[in-house]
Order: C-alpha cells, then sequence, then structure tokens
C-alpha cells in the first residue's frame, strides 16, 4: 500500500511530495486501529447519552419523593 | 584706372626669392602732353621694383600691366602704390608658372592661367588638400566666398537619413541601433506617454510626504505606511500554507524553530475522505509513539458534555466524508515539555460537536522543530483540505 506524505519545509518555502510503501499488515493494523478508535467514541457518546438518562430519571424520582414535583 | 601723379609710383615686389624673375611690361598716356609711354623690366625677388614711375606733370594714366611668372614655381606678387612715404597694397596674387596678371582700366586685374586648373585643389577658393579629408562633403562657407569641409563623412550623413523619422509612414517598432519608428515612440514597455507622463507626475520625492494613489480615495500618506512598517515586528507571522490536492496520510512542517516562535498557531480545516470515522493525531520532532503524549478533552454533543484522559496524540476527528476545523496553539518553554491546547468542531452542520483539548508530550525536547498531523487511516487527510501555520514572534 502506498501512502503519501505531503512535507513542508517552512524555511526552503517548498512543498515537497514524499511517497512511502507501508505492508499490507501495516495498513489492516492502522484499519483496524481507526475502527477501535470510532467504535470507542461511539460507545462512549452512548454511555455519556445513557449516563445522562438515568440521572436525569433520579433526579426526577428524588424530586417526586421530596414532593417538589 | 589707375591715376599717378608726380608724388605717386607703382611698384612691384615679390614675397620670396625666384630663380627666374618674373617680367613685367606697362603702358600709359601722360594729361600734360597727351604724349604714351610704356616701361618694361623684371622683378628682383623681395626688393621692390618700379612698374610704372610717376609723371614729371600733371597725371599719368595706366592703361596697361602685364606681369608674367617666368619662374618654374609660383610666387606672391604684390602691386602698391607708393608716395614716397608710405605704401597702400593695390593687389595681392598668387601667380602659378607660366601665368599672366593683366591690368586693364575696363577689367581691372585678372588672371590668365597657362593651362587649365586640373585639380579641385589648384583653385583659390577651395581646400588645397584632400588629406585626411576621406569621406568628407564640401560646403559653401558661411561667408560664401568659397568652400570648405563638413563635419560629418557621406556614410554618416546617409546613415542619418536612413533614420529619419517620416510622418505617418512608420508603424514598426525599433530601437536607437537601428530605425526608430512611431510605434517605439507612442509606447514604451507597452505604455503609452500618456501613461508615462502620469507615472512621471506621480513619482516619489525625497522627504516628501508624497501619496500612494495622490489625492484618490484610497490615498496612503508616507506617514501612515511607516506606521505600519512599525507595526509589522509585532504582527504574528505566516510561517507556510498547504492545500492538499489530493488524498495523503500525513503533513509535515519541518524546519521550524520554536525557540524563536515561542508559540505556533495551526488553523487546519480536514476533510476525511474516507468511509469511517477518522482520528488525526498531533506528533512533534518526528516523534510518532503515541504513548508519549497525553491528551485531555472536554466535548459538548448536544445538551450532552462528556470529559476524558487518554495516553495519545489524537486532536481532530472528522466522521466517515465529513469535515472538522481546528485551531492549535503549540508552545515548549519553559519547562520542555511540548504543550498544545486546541478547539475544534466536527461533524455535519445540524449535528455539531464541539471539543476543547490539551495534549502535552510527555518527554522533553529542546526546541520544536517539526509538527505533523497524521491521520489515523491511511491517506485520510482528503483533498482540499487546508492548513496555515503562523507562529507568534519574529525572530
Amino acid at each position: 500500500m502506498k501512502i503519501r506524505r505531503l512535507r513542508v519545509d517552512v524555511r526552503a518555502g517548498k512543498i515537497e511530495e514524499v511517497f512511502e510503501e507501508i505492508s499490507d499488515e501495516e495498513y489492516q493494523k492502522r484499519l483496524e486501529e481507526a475502527k477501535k478508535a470510532e467504535e470507542e467514541i461511539r460507545i462512549r457518546e452512548m454511555i455519556e447519552k445513557k449516563k445522562k438518562e438515568i440521572l436525569e430519571r433520579q433526579a426526577i424520582e428524588e424530586l417526586k419523593k421530596e414532593g417538589k414535583l | 584706372m589707375i591715376v599717378l601723379d608726380t608724388s605717386h609710383t607703382l611698384k612691384i615686389v615679390l614675397e620670396g626669392t625666384a630663380t627666374t624673375q618674373l617680367h613685367f611690361y606697362a603702358s600709359y598716356i601722360d594729361t600734360a602732353n597727351d604724349e604714351v609711354g610704356s616701361t618694361e623690366g623684371t622683378t628682383n625677388d623681395t626688393t621692390d621694383v618700379t612698374l610704372v614711375n610717376s609723371p614729371s606733370s600733371g597725371k599719368r594714366l595706366v592703361r596697361f600691366v602685364s606681369i608674367y611668372n617666368a619662374d618654374d614655381t609660383s610666387h606672391n606678387v604684390v602691386i602698391k602704390i607708393d608716395d614716397g612715404t608710405s605704401q597702400k597694397v593695390l593687389k595681392r596674387v598668387s601667380l602659378s608658372s607660366k601665368d599672366s596678371l593683366f591690368y586693364t582700366p575696363q577689367r581691372g586685374w585678372f588672371r590668365e592661367v597657362a593651362t587649365a586648373v586640373a585639380k579641385f585643389t589648384d583653385l583659390e577658393d577651395t581646400p588645397n588638400s584632400y588629406s585626411g579629408l576621406a569621406g568628407k562633403l564640401f560646403k559653401v562657407k558661411s561667408d560664401e566666398t568659397g568652400l570648405e569641409v563638413s563635419t560629418n563623412t557621406d556614410t554618416e550623413v546617409a546613415d542619418a537619413v536612413s533614420k529619419a523619422h517620416t510622418a505617418g509612414s512608420e508603424s514598426a517598432g525599433g530601437d536607437l541601433s537601428g530605425t526608430v519608428g512611431n510605434a517605439t515612440v507612442e509606447t514604451i514597455g507597452g505604455k503609452t506617454k500618456t501613461d508615462v507622463a502620469d507615472a512621471v507626475d506621480k513619482k516619489h520625492e525625497q522627504n516628501k510626504d508624497q501619496y500612494l494613489d495622490y489625492g484618490g480615495a484610497n490615498q496612503v500618506s508616507a506617514s501612515q505606511l511607516k506606521e505600519v512598517v512599525n507595526l509589522a515586528p509585532n504582527l504574528m507571522e505566516k510561517v507556510s500554507e498547504v492545500e492538499v490536492s489530493s488524498n495523503c496520510d500525513s503533513i509535515d512542517f519541518d524546519n521550524l524553530d520554536g525557540d524563536s516562535a515561542w508559540f505556533y498557531i495551526l488553523f487546519a480545516s480536514v476533510k476525511n475522505p474516507t468511509g469511517s470515522g477518522e482520528n488525526f493525531y498531533i506528533y512533534f520532532n518526528g516523534d510518532t509513539t503515541n504513548t508519549n503524549y497525553y491528551n485531555q478533552y472536554l466535548q459538548g454533543n448536544g445538551s450532552n458534555a462528556n470529559a476524558g484522559r487518554s495516553n495519545d496524540p489524537s486532536c481532530l476527528y472528522a466522521a466517515a466524508g465529513e469535515t472538522c476545523e481546528g485551531e492549535f496553539t503549540i508552545s515548549l518553554k519553559p519547562d520542555n515539555h511540548i504543550r498544545c491546547i486546541f478547539s475544534m468542531n466536527y461533524e455535519s452542520p445540524s449535528s455539531i460537536k464541539y471539543i476543547a483539548k490539551a495534549i502535552a508530550k510527555n518527554t522533553t525536547d529542546t526546541n520544536i522543530t517539526s509538527i505533523r498531523i497524521q491521520a489515523q487511516q491511511t491517506n485520510g487527510i482528503g483533498a482540499d483540505s487546508r492548513f496555515i501555520l503562523f507562529k507568534a514572534r519574529r525572530g
């Protein structure tokens, strides 16, 4: 798998393309890491959402017990 | 007519010596007795010789004089009137060998040449030599008494004529070494003479408060310009900008000098061209070991907010096919840990999310020499993504 990097030499004011070959294993590894990271983000967001729902529900029950609702 | 009285004689003398003296003859009539007489003789080099003596009484009317150069070279001959105490020159003439000088009351003095003049240089009113006159022209003297040599050669004159401007007939351009046509005269470097005159009117004059766009709506004074120049050292300086032309894996800003810049500010707008969510990492000084970095984030997603810390330099995130935008501030000193704080937004406009994040490098560095934005997936930085890097301080 060939990847393309852009190298910016700020002193010379030049931008050059650098091509690198990575192995299929490395490509798959990076792909899986990306999927894993994306899954972690998705799970984290689901957890945060659920936590908020639970907290809201508990808060409502407490307020009812206190007779404020 | 030459008239001699009892105190005047007519004399002849040469201005030089002659090998063979010049011959002369004269005839006259005396008024006292109406008798005709004549004299004849030869010159005597530079000694005066009487050509016609004075009469004993009355007047002597000179009717004819002839002087013949019998020598083989030319001589200057002087004819003069002598009153016994002073002399008056009547005629001075150069006589070539075998030439004659005559006088008659009807024609005055005139010369007869022995042979026709074969050379221009033999004439009396022309230059007597061609030496040094190659290519020169002759012209009438300003006093209109003869010919003299012109200043320029005929080649020079012809060259000048060939370069002469002909009104209305020239359209081709030219230069000083060739033909100067009206195209050249009317335009200089593509600018009309009006443009040139306008530019001259607006030229800068030192020590005057000359304006840019003088008198116009965009007028800027030199003092205003000076203020901008003075302000420049206090402005951030753009280090580099990159617009990605085709998908790539990373952007590396190399040859940086964090010691000089103190702070770098990086703006990034990145498109994720892949079919799944894309994390982007930021690495410094070529250190791509994720565990050498920590990040702490605070995320806003609708009414939900969450926070977290992880042991990697993840910074930007973009959903599949979406764009994210972030702004980074990066520094090193004083504790030699590269620190970065940035904020970003991502997702589609209707699902826009916000993240504020801090990143710190766990190991120490002595300078910031490079910054890399790396896509987690291969070629995960999409075409048309844009980056601009500034440094906060001009070193």
